[in-house]
Parts: structure tokens; C-alpha cells; sequence
């Protein structure tokens, strides 16, 4: 089985187009699509500094406290910077400069709304989220206006801030994505590909009359893919990370259950594609299997993360993994990766059971 | 002769299709044997099986007294293959591809080294080691994918159409290689559309055709089915008045002269197929005076035999 294991390798490192395929393309395509989508990315990124002028002036007296200590509470939690103008100035803000204006009016809140659509998407959802809060306040005060009096701030934070990565960047997205791009085309083709090879160099026939037992073959090209597994994992994260200074998880432990994950999948992916190859013994497999993992990629966001069709795209596993390294690596949240470690394996063990069955019940050749 | 590989009443059927059809033949330890067939008649279906390619459904066959279903590992480690393609890594040197291919046999550490080295000598391509296929040429393809089916020293090697497409410098090379084979011990089983190549190195020939046996022996025990004559066309110079009819008559009563007839100048004699001395018939022209100016010889070959035999050309 050694032999088929080290005739799987050399087969690997000694064809151009694999390396190419492999290795530099997805590299090319960090560096590519990290550059140049930059740029495009970053309004749909950053909310950026908010400014606003506001006026409490036509307030009532209850409402117009209550709203002035939510701005003051903005301002300490460096949400944004405020200035109390009065109805009329606020109403003709300079947009170039503020990026809103609020006014109270009664109990009543009017937001006017700046030049960046972002800004005011974040502006109106503080306010919406203040009116709505004074509005349930107001009527359990007309209830029970003694409770309310009673109550007493508790003090805790409700929302805990957390570092969520501003710092990252496209190049970090599709670190992510083209990892997670060659898990798939890498391994499933590769995979798919094993058997034809062995038929285009005419081989077969001589593997299948040698000493060597089918199983061992079978095996033996599994276990033969295992290095081209690791290097071209390696090869894009080292790379997206040493020369485009890409950025994973952030912690030693993220990053190992990162690689276990894209480990595990990327063997999932080779035996499916294996089974693949068994059943349809000279598929063309780049042929035939690109365009489809090529589509699936595409409505999972692997090369632009505005695609999304609801419905259909969570469904993808390239989503899926992609999903969970984005939850390990900007939330640092190890659950999904979990799931996707545990059902990769599953399928993996499913795939090369199905394969050694077939192997084994076939009438000729391997 | 000790029986090396042994087919009794072998049945291949694909369905309803019948491709191999009640097959029985033996080949002989040290025997190179030829398997001859057109297209579809089951020669490779039979290969198949021999090599345990292909399973079978009815029948047995075994190789050196070993059942290639009981024994099957065994029997395997026995075998040798050359098919017809060149099957050979292209990414991999010779030395690299004969290595592989003889590992796959157990061989290892400076045995393989050996084996490998011993099978590209044989077949001359010891300074091509490190050649990749795709720089060689056609001959020297087709003796490396010998190299790869001898290097684990096989007592059965099954040739396919070894000599395709191959100039006849390599053709003779190859030829020579497999008579060698059969010097060192190996039995060899053969198949060509090249019917002087079976003719040349083939100890024993069988036929066989819509899956069925139609004839196995030696070349001159086939040729004897068809026919046991051959011309013999002799060219002189008949006087004028001279009575043809009866000369012819009188060479009829000579042993092996079947019959005879004259055009012109020209005497055609049919004699024994065996016959190989013809000096009684030179010196009764002489006798009677007739200079004999050219002699030619016409022998039913193995094509026409097949032919005979099967109704079908090769190709």
C-alpha cells in the first residue's frame, strides 16, 4: 500500500496544473480579490463617527429629561457626539458636517436623516430603539406609576461590549473563503479524479492484476491524497497570512480548531469525490465537477459576500464552513466549528465505507 | 511437458451474451502460445480471466496447479501482464515507473533496485532510466511497458499485442526479448494481428472465434487442417513439339507430386506440404533435356489458415 501511497503523492507534486490549481490560485486570489474588493467593501463595513445636532426645546418636560439623559448616555459610551441646537437649527443641519439631526417635539421623536445611508440606518435604529423603550415605560408608568417611581437602575450592563474585529479586513474574509475554496475544488476533484488518471494512463489493468488487494489500493490513494491535503491548506493560510498579512483566528487554540475543521472537510470532500469516481469510473471530473462546485461557492458568498439567495444558500456546505470559520475566527465562537468538524468526519467515515463496499463488490477492475 | 496453465470449459457471459463459449486449452511450461483471434472472439475476455481481471461463469482454470479462484493471491503474484496500451505514469521516470509496478509484488529495498535494473537491461533501456515516457519513442515505450510487467520475474507472462505501431528495429528487439523470456523459463502467452510474429516465436497457436476453440497446435499441425500441398512453380524453356500433357503425367508418378499443369513456359506442381527436397523433380527436367531458368515455392501460411478457419482476416 506504501507504493500506492507515495505513486499518489508524486502524481500530485508532479503535474503543473495541480500545483497550479492548488496552491498558487487561491493565493492569487486572496491577494486579487482582497485588493481590489477592499474599496467596494467598505460602506457596507463601517458605520464610522456619528455626529448629530438634537433640540428638546418643544419637549415636554418628562419626555425631554428622558431624552437628554439617553443622548448624554450615548456620548459616555463613545457612541456618538452630540449638540443641543435649538428646533430650527436642527431642523436645517449642515449635513457636511453632522450626520443627523433629532428633534423632540412633545413625546414625539423626528430623525433627520444625513447624506451616508449607513449613518442614518445607525441613527434611526438608536432612536427607534429609545422611542419604543420610552413608549413601554410610559405605559406601565400609567398603570402602576408607584412601581415605576420605586425602580431603581440595577446598574448592570445589559449589552457587553466586545472586541468584533474592526480591524478586519477583505483580505481576511477571503483568506477564509478561498481556504474553504480549495477544501472543496482541491479535495472533491482530486478525489474524482484518482481512478480516471489510472485509466487515461492505462494503469488500471496493471494495479488490478498486481499482488496488491483492491482495498489496498483504494486505501492507499485515500491515504496518498492526505499531504496535498495539508500543503494546499497550509499553503493558503501561510501565505494569505506571511504576504497579504491576512488575519485568522486570534488565538492559538481558534486557529488549531480552525485547521482541524478545514482538515476534516477537506477529507470529506476527497472521499465523496473518490465514491464519485467510483461509481462513474471515467468521469472527466474537472469537467463535470467544477462547474457545480464553482456554482455552489458562488451562492455561498466564497467569492463576493453580497450573494445570498435565502433559503438555498445556508443549505450549501461551503456556506456552512464558511459560516463557522467566520464565527471562530471574528466571534471566537467554536460551536459551529464543532458541528462542522463532527459532520464532516461523519461523512467522511459514511463516503469511505461506501467506497470500500463498492471496491470490494466490483466485478472488474477497481 | 509439464501443463502450466490449464482452461477447462470456460464460460464468460456479459447477459445474454455469450463470450466466451465452452473454452478449453492448455499452455505448456517454457511454451511461448499463441491466442489468435478476430476482433470480439474472446481472446481478451480470456486474458481477462486468466489475469483474474474478470470474473467467470462457468468453468476453471489454473496456473502451475493452482485455482485462480482458491489461490487467487498466489496466482497473481505468478502473472505478469504487457497489454496492448502503454501503460505507464507519465510523471514517473522508467526506472521509476518499472520500480513502482514491481513493488506492487512485493519487491523491495535492493531487490526492487535489482529487479528493476535487470528488466530495463533486458529490454535495453538501462541508459533511458531517467527518461519520462513522453520523451521516448514509440519502441522504446512499448519495451518499457515490457519492463514493467517482467521486472517481478513472472512465470506467466501475457503479452497483448506487444509490438504495435513499433519500427522493426524495436519490433526484433521485442521478439527477441520474449524468445529470451522463453530461454529463461517463463511461459508466455501471445497475441498479435502480426501473423508472421506469431509465426516467428509462437511455440503452439490456438484459435479461437465467437468465444468457441477452433484449432490449437503447432504452425505446420494448422496448416496441415487446411491443406498438406504447396506449389512448386518451376520456369523452363518446353520445345516446340513437346508433349506437356504427358511430361506432366509422368512427374505425378514421382513421390509427393500431386498433380501438375504447364502455362507457357511455366510448370506448376502441387506437391506435399512436407516436401522439402525437390532434387528428384530437378533431375527428371534435366533428363529430359529442359534448363530450368527460375523455382519458386508457394506455401499456405497462418493467414490463410485463420482464414480458413474462421472466415475473417485479422484485421
Amino acid at each position: 500500500m506504501f507504493s500506492i501511497i507515495l505513486n499518489s503523492v508524486r502524481s500530485y507534486f508532479r503535474s503543473g496544473p495541480n500545483i497550479f490549481m492548488t496552491v498558487f490560485f487561491p493565493v492569487v486570489c486572496v491577494f486579487l480579490l482582497g485588493t481590489f474588493l477592499e474599496r467596494i467593501e467598505v460602506s457596507d463595513q463601517a458605520v464610522g463617527e456619528l455626529s448629530i445636532v438634537y433640540s428638546s426645546e418643544n419637549g415636554d418636560m418628562f419626555s425631554a429629561s428622558a431624552f437628554e439623559g439617553f443622548i448624554e448616555g450615548l456620548e459616555s459610551e463613545n457612541a456618538l457626539s452630540a449638540e443641543k441646537v435649538t428646533a430650527d437649527e436642527a431642523e436645517s443641519f449642515d449635513s457636511s458636517v453632522y450626520s443627523a439631526a433629532v428633534v423632540l417635539d412633545g413625546s414625539d421623536i423626528t430623525v433627520f436623516n444625513g447624506t451616508d445611508r449607513i449613518k442614518n440606518r445607525a441613527v434611526k435604529a438608536m432612536f427607534d430603539s429609545y422611542s419604543n423603550t420610552a413608549s413601554a415605560y410610559m405605559s406601565a408608568a400609567s398603570i402602576d406609576p408607584m412601581a415605576i417611581a420605586a425602580a431603581k437602575p440595577s446598574g448592570e450592563k445589559l449589552v457587553q461590549s466586545k472586541d468584533l474585529g474592526t480591524n478586519r479586513s477583505m483580505m481576511d474574509y477571503y483568506a477564509v473563503t478561498m481556504t474553504v475554496m480549495i477544501m472543496f475544488m482541491g479535495s472533491c476533484i482530486s478525489g474524482a479524479s484518482s481512478y480516471t488518471e489510472e485509466y487515461d494512463y492505462c494503469t488500471i489493468d496493471r494495479l488490478s492484476v498486481s499482488s496488491v488487494r483492491r482495498l489496498e489500493i483504494y486505501f492507499g490513494k485515500i491515504i496518498g491524497h492526505s499531504p496535498m491535503i495539508l500543503i494546499q491548506i497550509a499553503s493558503v493560510m501561510l501565505s494569505s497570512t506571511l504576504l497579504f498579512g491576512a488575519e485568522y483566528c486570534r488565538t492559538a487554540g481558534g486557529n488549531i480548531l480552525l485547521i482541524a475543521m478545514f482538515i476534516s472537510v477537506s477529507f470529506a470532500a476527497l472521499a465523496v469525490g473518490v465514491l464519485i469516481n467510483l461509481t462513474v469510473p471515467k468521469i472527466p471530473a474537472p469537467a463535470v465537477l467544477s462547474p457545480a462546485l464553482w456554482t455552489m461557492m458562488f451562492l455561498s458568498g466564497t467569492f463576493q459576500k453580497n450573494i445570498h439567495v435565502d433559503g438555498l444558500s445556508e443549505r450549501l456546505p461551503p456556506y456552512a464552513v464558511q459560516s463557522a470559520a467566520f464565527d471562530l475566527t471574528v466571534f471566537s465562537r467554536p460551536e459551529k466549528a464543532v458541528t462542522v468538524i463532527i459532520v464532516s468526519l461523519a461523512v467522511f467515515a459514511a463516503a469511505v465505507a461506501a467506497g470500500a463496499v463498492k471496491v470490494s463488490f466490483r466485478s472488474k477492475n477497481i | 511437458m509439464k501443463e502450466f496453465l490449464s482452461v477447462k470449459n470456460l464460460i464468460k457471459n456479459y447477459g445474454d451474451f455469450c463470450a466466451v463459449d465452452d473454452l478449453s486449452f492448455s499452455v505448456y511450461e517454457g511454451e511461448i502460445f499463441g491466442l489468435l483471434g478476430p476482433n470480439g472472439a474472446g481472446k481478451s475476455t480470456t486474458m481477462n480471466v486468466i489475469t483474474s481481471l474478470s470474473s467467470f461463469s462457468k468453468g476453471s482454470v489454473s496456473v502451475n496447479g493452482m485455482d485462480i479462484l482458491k489461490e487467487k493471491d498466489k496466482v497473481k503474484q505468478i502473472i505478469g501482464m504487457v497489454p496492448q496500451e502503454i501503460a505507464v505514469y507519465p510523471f514517473l521516470s522508467a526506472e521509476e515507473n518499472v520500480r513502482f509496478f514491481a513493488s506492487l509484488y512485493g519487491l523491495h529495498g535492493s531487490e526492487l533496485k535489482k529487479a528493476a535494473e535487470r528488466a530495463l537491461e533486458f529490454v535495453g533501456l538501462s541508459d533511458r532510466a531517467k527518461m519520462k515516457p513522453k520523451k521516448m519513442s514509440g519502441g522504446m515505450k512499448r519495451r518499457l511497458n515490457i519492463a514493467c510487467g517482467i521486472a517481478h520475474n513472472p512465470k506467466l507472462i501475457i503479452m497483448d499485442e506487444p509490438t504495435v505501431g513499433v519500427d522493426a528495429q524495436s519490433r526484433e528487439h521485442i521478439l527477441n526479448s520474449i524468445k529470451t523470456l522463453r530461454e529463461n523459463g517463463a511461459t508466455v502467452i501471445y497475441t498479435s494481428h502480426y501473423m508472421n510474429e506469431v509465426e516467428e516465436i509462437c511455440d503452439r497457436i490456438a484459435i479461437i472465434d465467437h468465444g468457441r476453440f477452433v484449432a490449437c497446435g503447432t504452425e505446420r499441425e494448422l496448416i496441415s487442417l487446411v491443406s498438406d500441398v504447396k506449389t512448386l512453380k518451376l520456369f523452363t524453356e518446353f520445345p516446340a513439339d513437346f508433349d506437356k500433357n504427358g511430361f506432366v503425367s509422368e512427374l505425378t508418378k514421382l513421390p509427393d507430386v500431386k498433380s501438375g499443369k504447364t502455362d507457357g513456359n511455366e510448370l506448376r506442381l502441387e506437391v506435399s506440404g512436407t516436401c522439402r527436397d525437390f532434387s528428384l523433380i530437378l533431375e527428371y527436367l534435366r533428363k529430359r533435356g529442359l534448363p530450368i531458368s527460375g523455382l519458386t515455392t508457394e506455401s499456405i501460411n497462418l493467414e490463410d489458415v485463420f482464414i480458413a478457419l474462421t472466415g475473417s482476416e485479422l484485421r
